[in-house]
């Protein structure tokens, strides 16, 4: 049992009280026998054994594993439980279920029963022969095997041994050509997808020969192999993406950590996995171990045209780094003061990602106003700091140079997380208290008095010293003297440029009054400048030092001082944040087949009106449906409910070969697959006009509900059409699934005030907050509150939109299922207490929580358990390629590399979605280049653990597959960038960066069987689709990672069923297949427990920081959530350093989504860029040439020559344009996918840039190059030079 | 329909032996008495019937050419005769215009009819027919056999090639885009062809090649990659020397890669010695020009070039010309160049990538098989949508016609020479050194050879440069 308060256990009881409220209702609604099955099909998972049995299917396994689990390691138990059953236990029948069934039990284990590798990721197993006449196991892997992350991919290989040697079966015995063809294999996928990592052939070899299960594999991708073809063991020629990532990404790459288990569990015959790891280890030997922190320019590798850097690595006027942690910062959030927000050009919106240079690659953005805010100078010369919003607001247009930027404040538990060193902070009040600082200064004498009496400067007096040569200082000293007079309680020194440069360094605040400076705050100052107040030169002079300047200023001034600048910290923007209904392309209401009479609209009522010939009746279309049938009656029908005699319905299958009625998926004859298929004629206008009549609405109440094309699930279920017009009464749309969702980016918060989350105060009583975080009763809206874990905070617009499917789930269950209102909601604060299910990209298992209030950013508030326990460590971050990939992609945005070095060991150590475990040590694994040159490095689209990015497997028009892992996270071109998506969420027509000849361009994906980059902290798991991962060829992105959504609970249990999911491979993920109703910390992503609780970090931190010592040593010695799991203490009592104001406070939304054009966005960012003193524009200019234009020019002028042509009438594509000159299908006019205008349309903006910033020469000969080919292309005559904004 | 092992042992009972090529040859004509008439016609003493003993197959070319002066011509591919495109819609005549021109190769062969026809009737169904058609789509089916869509401007048919037919390694190869002939049955239904025979446009069997009437030298190199940090500049002087003193080399021949470029892939800029464009030119022009003056230089751009990308690529424009010897030839890529006669056909080579990513066992090693294969699709770069891009026109400049005596490329920095129906196939290599690419990819090349073609025999000389003193 968890460990929990009485407070927590009654929290925990109403959540179960609300939720069993919410399935009764959907009980009975269900048993009306509208919908696919009569009962609800989330089934409730409290722990990894529920969501396991769930997800295997195998009863009986969650109790099993809860018994293992005392007794060992989840390593262990993926194991042990293949005992059980080859024991048989769970009723297995045949040796082949038994194999299955283990290996997927122990894939689901190590998952956490969160991914879907444990499903979709092992097609099948089989049994072969060897040439001695032994049998030996193959398990077939598929694409989404990606989602389970390298280790258990490798581990799952360990339980098939397990299993077959219990069950007496021989070991694999490769024929030579075997091998060679894993190794011809393997390179060929590396090519079409770049894989983290890819082996030698050395050590394929090895893996093969010795692996004593045959890793075989469902054929991925389009390619087939050229050499080692028509094999007699291996099925087919074509390439099998799944065997390949087991081999590279699992084995070879996990060698280490499966040897650990192989060492636990004594198990024999793995002894070659050593010459791996030691072979891998010399590789990696010469890694530096670096003293100290040297500027870091990854994070600024790849720049996407108008996403702006606000601070080059550890460059003068930089973030500084501040240690703590507010109510919403930690777990990869990291804070900024409002006015730095506003400054920055409003680029940097609540939830906007940016992108770090440390600790971690990336950081969700949020405000904290009790930090440090930026210095600028304005055009009358003056310098100040600007620590009030409003101020920032007001001085803006003022502004002619951004000198500092202002403090970021990132938690301990975030260097924890990365495992990056500690790094000295800049001089912060909290440190100086710990010093001997008594309090805060009235005024500078005072904190002279304190200065002189022992305890460090003051922060607030301390200047940037050390931002100064040491000659710098003399030079300072020897001006003031000349110049300098005190008047009316100032320093005045007349003006020159030589001393305003100094000043602007040093950064005291001054004014320019006349020919003079004027320096108010001018005693500490001219102190440690070692002048006296009639500014002669002290006698301190005489034996100063000659540097460091630190040192110096402390001599001439007798202060302990302390740097003021600390570390500085590199940052540009990353992705902006996100907050949307979910809709799929087009966007349906409904379920329900209207094929090509929908028109583009897919309307149901103008498929209502098609004729098939003029003066027929019309309004009947042919439709391929699933077959039901009426178990009372025998009434074939394609609904779910016998209209006839109103009973619910059953599918009916049939072998299409042998032609007859056969149970279950495979045809006991052939063993061919079975369909559920009904080729019907649709009466669309007539089961319009019947639905609208059952609701009681008029037929032209809703001018348009959208269906869908065509049914893509096994089943061809489909919904009933009351639920279209209802929802497109309320305007809401539906995801493949048959739930309503809405997407929103994640930011953690472990405390809100009741007034910024417009929640009133005796509603928030009334649902359990009966006290504020310090024992006080509640009564006021500006306490604040400790948030429960399973609460959580919408957009203000996500509360509208919850308003609208409240209100049309309230209409459903009166019109349709009359049943009682259920949410009666008038406004959104009225939904407060209500609940929801969340669900993170890519994962099965959605998580309980209860809408506790709104907040105006646009993003999605709540507890950092709750976003762990969603969160399958995806990658986030776009990939912004370059792929792209860079890898992957990349580029093309193709990014990344993971840090793969956990421990496997530790026990406890798998994260949700993830294989997750700290790493054993501070090690770089091969990077990846995300910008998509994707073979030269080995990117990886893959989901990785750590660093966010992603794939699946797919097809473009240009023939290339990609993939992202299916688990990987693939890109999408999305404008201008390329939007991470999981593979699983990439669509036909999306399109792709893929890499040609070393150059990376768009590609449009023809069909997805699952791509890449990942970025940023978050662990990437998956890859998705990348292929691109790659990658390959394709680049994967980085998988945006914290995107989540949200839909209502009651619509989960009413309006989801499995049976609406495509029937492809990966159709399962992003689905709540299974319902975690109640929070672990253990059983959550483990970067939660790295979340630090302190109100005050202590001395010894900052101490630490400046030994650049390492995370780890301090673990002890800062309250943390790890410290505290199996006590109540876990959910409870988290206290925090430095509080905000209003956790949605600064920019709303980001400068980047509101302008327009890529022209005005790029104008926009080199115009920022000029003014912060910490960045250097000609570099981003450059930069983005290489990086972005450049590489887009390129990419569309090889795309134009080799493009696919698409039918204007039916959207058919094709690979090249017909000899027939239009479309074969339906003698459509086919249209070119590329124009000549997208080609050019980065042309005339990046001569401009080469004019205007100090460019390199070979860069601007590229630009040259291109032009002239494009020229040479389409020719001399430029008629016109269009607009930039004709073509974005 | 006569069957290969029917054929050949019908010959066996005369006790000859029949080349693979004539038994392809009476297979196409598909007329049984053509045996008997061949063998009545083979001369005594025989033991191997070629080609040369069919009958109606004389060798056509009867060495009449008329020469121009100078005897270095260039037929195709002339400076400036490669267009923009004005029009997407031109990729319609350009595709239409590889169809109907490689259509007339196989014509005499095969007497097809239009897919419409083949659809709409029922006239043809359990009839053998034949039909030519471009290939729009291949795929393997699930029992391992090929699967292939096919156009023609009538309408398109799905044709399946069984794999326990003979002659199925040459569907294999079938590629997107390629033009072939098939015969075969149309299945009941009219939607599927199952195919029996495949013909390809190929080169005629009574091909002879032309040869110089006078003596006469030409060297054929590629890939120079200057500016590289692994052009290899002393073998190249090695080279320079070795051709000042061969009197009788009138002529050079470069197929493209004249210089490395810039931002042809990613990181390339730490890789170059000369990170200028105009000065990369500039040193090859300064290497050009201290080579003989006798010598006719031929030029002819590739994919590292500063020009387009897509093909017909344009000639190196003239201002990256400067400081280049008078006697350079400034062509296209593909440019079909006559040298007294014998016309080499210069191509440089970027459809190998989509080539050897295709077809079964292809390999880099290996280009002369390749090139077979572009000779038999009588098209240099079949494939259109993957690596190669290609500029549409009226007329489609990728397709081999006239049939030269040599094609010579390059590209794949792995030289190969091999003949196929009397045309020498060419790939001579590089200039450079193993790449980090390369090496990541595991090829190795063979860098700093020189082709020498004899024009008068046709013969060819592999001169290596790599070693001092070789």
């Amino acid at each position: 049992m968890v460990a929990v308060s009485p407070a927590m256990a009654e929290y925990f009881r109403r959540l179960e009280e609300n939720l069993n409220e919410a399935l009764s209702v959907a009980e009975i609604a269900r048993s009306r026998g509208y919908d696919p099955t009569t009962t609800v099909e989330i089934p409730r998972a409290n722990d990894i054994g529920d969501r396991v049995e769930v997800l295997v299917g195998v009863k009986g396994v969650a109790e099993r594993v809860r018994i293992l689990e005392k007794e060992m390691s989840r390593e262990e138990v993926s194991l042990k439980i293949g005992d059980d059953f080859v024991a048989k236990i769970f009723g297995e029948t045949t040796r082949e279920e038994i194999v299955d069934h283990a290996i997927r039990t122990s894939m689901g284990i190590l998952t956490e029963g969160v991914v879907a590798a444990p499903t979709e990721g092992i097609a099948k197993v089989a049994f072969g022969k060897n040439d001695d006449g032994t049998e030996y196991l193959k398990v077939y892997y598929a694409g989404p095997i990606r989602s389970a992350g390298g280790t258990a991919q490798a581990l799952s290989v360990l339980v098939g041994d397990y299993v077959r040697q219990a069950l007496g079966i021989d070991r694999y015995k490769p024929r030579k050509e075997e091998v060679e063809r894993y190794i011809e294999e393997l390179k060929q996928y590396n090519g079409i997808q770049s894989m983290q990592y890819m082996p030698s052939e050395a050590e394929i070899r090895l893996i093969i020969e010795n692996c004593p299960v045959c890793i075989d594999g469902e054929p991925t991708e389009r390619e087939e192999v050229s050499g080692y073809r028509n094999l007699e063991r291996v099925e087919t020629n074509t390439v099998r993406g799944g065997m390949c990532l087991v081999v590279a990404e699992g084995l070879a790459l996990k060698a280490p950590k499966v040897m650990k288990n192989v060492k636990k569990m004594k198990m024999e015959g793995w002894d070659w996995l050593q010459q791996i790891i030691d072979g891998v280890a010399s590789k990696s030997s010469d890694e530096e171990e670096e003293p100290g922190v040297h500027p870091k320019d990854k994070y600024i590798r790849d720049l996407i045209g108008g996403r702006p850097v606000f601070s080059y690595p550890m460059r003068k006027g930089g973030f500084r780094l501040r240690y703590g942690r507010s109510r919403n910062t930690g777990f990869a959030a990291a804070g900024f003061h409002p006015a730095t927000l506003h400054i920055l050009g409003d680029y940097l919106a609540v939830g906007t990602q940016m992108k770090t240079e440390r600790p971690g690659k990336a950081a969700g953005v949020v405000p904290v106003d009790t930090i440090e805010g930026p210095t600028v100078l304005l055009a009358s010369g003056e310098v100040r700091r600007v620590d009030d919003t409003a101020e920032a607001l007001a001085i803006g247009p003022s502004i002619v140079r951004i000198l500092d930027v202002g403090e970021i404040l990132i938690s301990y538990g975030e260097f924890l997380e990365n495992n990056h060193p500690l790094i000295p902070s800049s001089y912060c009040e909290e440190w100086w208290l710990q010093e001997g600082g008594p309090r805060h200064p009235e005024n500078e004498m005072e904190a002279i008095e304190f200065a002189l009496s022992g305890a460090p400067l003051h922060p607030d007096y301390t200047w940037f010293w050390d931002d100064l040569a040491p000659a710098q200082i003399r030079r300072l000293a020897g001006i003031v003297s000349e110049r300098g007079r005190i008047a009316g309680d100032a320093l005045r020194v007349v003006n020159d440029p030589e001393l305003k440069a100094i000043l602007e360094e040093v950064l005291v605040p001054h004014t320019v009054e006349g020919d003079e400076v004027v320096i108010r705050t001018y005693l500490v100052f001219l102190a440690c400048l070692g002048l006296s107040l009639d500014l002669n030169l002290r006698r301190t002079w005489e034996d100063a030092p000659d540097g460091p300047s630190l040192a110096l200023v402390s001599h001439l001034s007798g202060f302990t001082l302390r740097s003021k600048a600390g570390t500085r910290i590199g940052g540009r923007m990353g992705r902006p944040g996100k907050s949307k209904p979910r809709e799929m392309k087009p966007a349906p209401h409904v379920l329900f087949p209207v094929g090509e009479s929908g028109g583009a609209r897919r309307s149901v009522q103008n498929a209502g009106a098609y004729k098939d010939r003029s003066n027929a009746d019309g309004g009947t279309i042919h439709a391929e449906t699933g077959e039901r049938r009426c178990p009372q009656c025998g009434a074939v029908t394609f609904k779910n409910r016998c209209e006839a005699c109103g009973t619910h319905t059953t599918p009916v299958y049939r072998c299409p070969r042998c032609n007859r009625e056969v149970q279950g998926p495979v045809c006991p004859a052939c063993q061919g697959p079975t369909v559920c298929l009904l080729e019907t004629d649709l009466r669309v206008k007539e089961e319009y006009a019947a639905a609208c009549a059952r609701l009681g609405m008029r037929e032209n109440a809703v001018k348009l509900v959208k269906g869908v094309k065509g049914m893509i699930s096994r089943d061809r279920t489909i919904e009933p059409l009351e639920k279209g017009v209802l929802r497109a009464a309320h305007e809401v749309y539906v995801f493949k699934d048959g739930t309503v969702r809405y997407d929103m980016i994640d930011l953690p918060v472990t405390h809100v005030r009741p007034r910024e989350i417009g929640a009133p105060v005796e509603r928030l009583v009334a649902i359990g907050y009966t006290h504020d975080y310090n024992g006080a009763p509640l009564t006021s809206s500006d306490q604040v509150l400790e948030l429960r874990c399973q609460d959580i905070l919408v957009s203000e617009k996500c509360g509208d939109w919850l308003l609208k499917v409240s209100q049309f789930l309230d209409d459903l269950l009166e019109k349709f299922y009359g049943l009682p209102r259920f949410y009666n909601a008038e406004k959104p604060s009225d939904l407060i207490g209500q609940m929801l299910i969340g669900l993170a990209p890519h994962t099965s298992a959605g998580v309980l929580c209860r809408l506790l209030g709104f907040t105006k950013a646009s993003v999605g508030y709540a507890h950092p358990f709750y976003h762990a326990a969603k969160r399958r460590n995806c990658f986030a971050g776009d990939t912004e390629i370059r792929v792209f990939e860079e890898k992957g992609w990349r580029s093309m945005p193709v990014r990344q590399f993971v840090l793969e070095n956990f421990d496997l060991a530790e026990p406890g150590l798998d994260a949700a979605g993830t294989h997750w475990s700290p790493p054993k040590r501070y090690a770089a694994v091969q990077a990846v280049d995300s910008q998509g040159n994707t073979k030269l490095r080995r990117v990886t689209a893959v989901s990785i653990h750590r660093a966010p990015k992603h794939l699946i497997h797919f097809e473009t028009a240009r023939g290339k597959t990609l993939e992202v892992t299916p688990e990987h996270t693939m890109l999408v071109w999305d404008l201008c960038y390329l939007r991470k998506v999981m593979a699983m969420e990439v669509r036909e027509g999306d399109r792709v960066p893929v890499a040609e000849g070393g150059q990376v361009i768009a590609d449009t994906v023809t069909a997805v069987r699952y791509i890449l980059c990942p970025e940023e902290q978050v662990y990437c798991l998956t890859v998705a689709e990348d292929h691109t991962l790659a990658a390959n060829g394709i680049f994967c992105g980085q998988c945006d990672g914290d995107e989540d959504c949200v839909m209502f609970l009651l619509d989960g249990l009413i309006n989801f069923s499995r049976s609406f999911l495509p029937e492809t491979r990966g159709g399962s993920m992003d689905a709540p297949l299974v319902l975690t109703t109640r929070l672990d910390p253990k059983e959550v992503d483990k970067e939660s427990l790295n979340v630090d609780v302190m109100e005050r970090y202590p001395l010894e931190l900052y101490e630490a920081a400046l030994r650049y010592a390492p995370p780890k040593e301090l673990e002890k010695a800062i309250d943390h959530v790890d410290l505290r799991v199996g006590t109540p203490g876990q959910y409870e009592g988290f206290r925090f350093t430095h509080d905000t104001a209003d956790i949605s406070a600064g920019p709303l939304e980001s400068t980047y989504t509101t302008l327009g054009s890529m022209f005005d966005k790029m104008e926009a960012e080199l115009e920022l860029g000029e003014k912060i003193r910490a960045v250097d524009v000609d570099d981003v200019a450059e930069r983005v040439l290489n990086t972005h234009f450049i590489r887009d020019l390129m990419g569309n002028l090889r795309a134009f020559a080799s493009q696919t042509v698409r039918c204007t009438k039916c959207a058919t594509k094709y690979r090249r344009m017909p000899l027939a000159g239009k479309c074969p299908k339906c003698g459509g006019k086919v249209n070119q996918t590329v124009h000549e205008a997208s080609v050019k349309k980065y042309l005339e903006m990046s001569r401009r840039m080469c004019e205007k910033y100090a460019i390199s020469d070979y860069t601007k000969q590229r630009v040259e190059v291109l032009d002239m080919a494009i020229d040479s292309t389409f020719g001399k005559e430029r008629e016109k030079q269009l607009g930039l904004a004709d073509f974005m | 329909m006569l069957c290969e092992d029917e054929i050949v042992s019908r010959f066996l009972a005369t006790s000859l032996f029949v080349s693979p090529e004539v038994v392809a040859y009476i297979k196409e004509q598909d007329d049984p008495g053509l045996i008997d008439r061949i063998i009545a016609g083979t001369p005594e003493g025989t033991v191997v019937v070629s080609p040369d003993c069919i009958p109606a197959l004389k060798k056509v070319r009867d060495g009449t050419r008329f020469l121009a002066d100078p005897v270095c011509e260039v037929l195709a591919g002339m400076e400036n005769s490669a267009e923009s495109i004005r029009d997407f819609e031109e990729y319609i005549t350009y595709f239409r215009n590889r169809f109907t021109r490689l259509s007339t190769f196989m014509r005499g062969r095969i007497q097809p009819v239009p897919i419409e026809a083949l659809a709409r009737t029922g006239r043809y169904q359990e009839e053998e027919v034949s039909f030519i058609g471009m290939v729009s789509n291949v795929r393997s089916t699930a029992n391992g056999n090929k699967m292939v869509e096919v156009e023609d401007p009538t309408g398109t048919m799905r044709v399946l090639f069984n794999k326990s037919r003979e002659g199925f390694s040459e569907a294999e190869k079938i590629l997107p885009d390629e033009v072939i002939g098939v015969r075969g049955k149309l299945s009941q239904d009219g939607t599927i062809f199952f195919a029996n025979t495949l013909v390809r446009p190929d080169i005629p069997l009574s091909n002879a090649p032309y040869r110089s009437e006078r003596p006469g030298r030409a060297v054929l190199i590629s890939d120079i990659h200057v500016g590289s940090d692994t052009f290899l500049e002393d073998e190249w002087h090695r080279f320079a020397d070795w051709i000042s003193g061969q009197e009788d080399i009138g002529y050079l021949v470069i197929a493209g890669d004249l210089v490395d470029g810039i931002g042809i892939y990613p990181g390339q800029e730490k890789e170059l010695v000369i990170k200028n464009i105009y000065q990369q030119y500039a040193a090859l022009g300064e290497m050009l020009s201290a080579l003989p003056e006798r010598l006719t230089i031929v030029i002819s751009p590739g994919n590292h070039d500063v020009v387009r990308g897509a093909e017909p690529q344009p000639a190196i424009p003239p201002a990256f010309r400067i400081g280049y010897p008078a006697n350079c030839v400034w062509v296209e890529n593909p440019a079909l160049v006559s040298l007294q006669g014998v016309r080499v056909l210069i191509y440089h080579g970027r459809s190998f990538d989509d080539m050897i990513g295709t077809i079964p066992g292809a390999s880099y090693n290996r280009p002369a098989e390749i090139m077979e294969e572009m000779l038999k699709r009588r098209h240099l770069a079949p494939i259109f949508g993957m690596r190669t891009p290609i500029a549409p026109g009226k007329k489609d400049p990728l397709i081999i016609d006239p049939v030269p005596e040599v094609l010579f490329t390059g590209h794949v920095h792995i030289s190969g020479i091999k003949r196929y129906r009397g045309v020498l196939m060419i790939n001579a290599g590089t200039w450079q050194s193993q790449t980090a690419f390369q090496k990541q990819m595991n090829t190795v090349p063979t860098p700093a050879q020189a082709v020498v073609l004899d024009l008068q025999s046709l013969e060819t000389e592999i001169v290596d440069f790599l070693t001092p003193g070789s």
